[in-house]
């Protein structure tokens, strides 16, 4: 067959192709520009990890503490080891545990669960983020 | 050559012989069903998907989605490869004037040997064994059947040597040709999204970087297409390159990103993440997108 697979693009097409080509261009332009925002603010910057708990719960083998770690700010932050203490009045350690997380993206947030063979509830629990590496 | 003869080619899975119980006039009346001819075709949709769905499944993150995933998020994996199979079934599996229906049966037979070839190799690299829970043997199957299905079909018609070829049509729809986009995006996609590195990358990355990728995404699919006059590449005659490049380019990487964050919520990827984290890390998976979709654009 000797006709050519070449397309041609033709000069003068449906008004549907100028429609989806300029709204295609107005999306990649604000995503530019919103990175480009991003780039300009966040100079510099650090990841600013904090730990809340949210359950805690009994399971078959001793006491689920349920967490989420947060990432305020607009650095992520890797392998970021989160540390669960039962603290008996002044500083005495029952038991610590520790859950390593690999990404807490910047801005983000990211669940996870330490589990303590005590009742954390009848201790104080102290809970942290007690480091991070960059990704 | 007349349409009888061209239905019976090997590419398509089942040749005239449906179409004498299907009654269709206008395909293959009375041609004989040709059983050595439906099992090369069957034999290439299996090659097809051993070669596009094997990096596939030697991905140790894709085992792990076959239970980890969202059930919901998968169930509306397989249901969106159904219009696709039948689209990539219809743009290059028959002429333009055969029947829906038959790109229909074309498609599910495709699904199906991109199911039967996944549970085979999966249990050949014993990931699938008698003791495995359900939901993660259903999960695995399932989440590996759809890029072996669309290799299935893209096997069948890229691997064969038909002449009579759909890519003889000059004159491809616009919708056709975002589709195709789409289809060769999702098909990178489904590569890369699963692992791990994809969103270590879009740690990594300054805004810089990530500005920098997106303008790559964009050179490179234009060039695909319109510069380094591979075959199959689009001719641009008196047309400036600008306008191609807004018409399809542009609207092709937009594709490219959508495709690429519909990939990474599937897979979970962007639970729990701030919009500047997913935004780059689609940008990321944009990148080899937007390679698959100008690539799509040649090829397919």
């Amino acid at each position: 067959m000797a006709r050519s697979r070449r397309k041609v693009v033709r000069r003068h097409p449906h008004w549907i192709e100028w429609t989806t080509g300029l709204l295609s261009t107005a999306l990649v332009a604000t995503m530019t520009g919103m990175i480009l925002y991003h780039g300009l603010t966040a100079k510099d910057a650090i990841p600013e990890l904090s730990v809340t708990i949210t359950t805690q719960r009994p399971t078959v083998q001793g006491f689920e503490v349920s967490f989420i770690v947060s990432n305020a700010g607009k650095k992520t932050a890797a392998g970021v080891p989160v540390t669960g203490r039962l603290l008996d009045g002044e500083k005495q350690e029952v038991e610590t545990r520790e859950v390593t997380i690999d990404y807490v993206p910047a801005q983000s947030q990211v669940e996870g669960a330490l589990m303590f063979s005590a009742n954390p509830g009848t201790y104080r629990l102290d809970i942290h983020a007690s480091g991070y590496s960059e990704p | 050559m007349d349409l009888s003869a061209r239905s019976c080619g090997p590419r398509s899975f089942v040749f005239g012989a449906l179409g004498v119980t299907m009654e269709d006039v206008d395909e293959a009346r009375g041609a004989p069903f040709h059983t050595t001819a439906f099992v090369t075709g069957l034999g290439r949709g299996i090659a097809g998907a051993l070669l596009f769905a094997l990096p596939m499944q030697m991905t140790m993150e894709m085992w792990d989605l076959g239970f980890a995933m969202d059930r919901f998020r998968l169930a509306l994996l397989l249901v969106i490869t159904v219009p696709l199979l039948v689209g990539i079934a219809h743009r290059i599996g028959f002429e333009k004037t055969f029947s829906w229906r038959e790109d229909i049966r074309d498609a599910m037979i495709a699904y199906a040997i991109g199911i039967l070839a996944s549970a085979m190799i999966l249990t050949l690299f014993k990931l699938l064994t008698p003791e495995t829970a359900e939901q993660d043997f259903l999960g695995k199957i399932a989440l590996q059947a759809v890029a072996a299905g669309i290799g299935a079909l893209l096997g069948r018609s890229q691997l064969g040597t038909d002449p009579d070829d759909a890519e003889d049509e000059p004159d491809s729809g616009y919708g056709a040709e975002l589709f195709m986009m789409a289809v060769g995006a999702l098909f990178l996609n489904l590569n890369m999204a699963p692992t791990e590195e994809m969103i270590l990358i879009s740690y990594k990355m300054t805004p810089w970087h990530a500005l920098a990728t997106i303008a790559l995404s964009i050179l490179v699919m234009h060039a695909f297409v319109y510069a380094v006059s591979f075959k199959g590449g689009h001719e641009l005659e008196d047309t400036p390159g600008w306008h191609a490049l807004i018409r399809f380019t542009l609207p092709g990487y937009v594709i490219a990103l959508l495709v690429s964050l519909y990939c990474l919520w599937s897979f979970g990827r962007l639970d729990g993440s701030g919009s500047m984290p997913a935004l780059m890390s689609t940008i990321v998976l944009g990148f080899p997108g937007a390679i698959g979709a100008a690539a799509a654009r040649l090829i397919l």
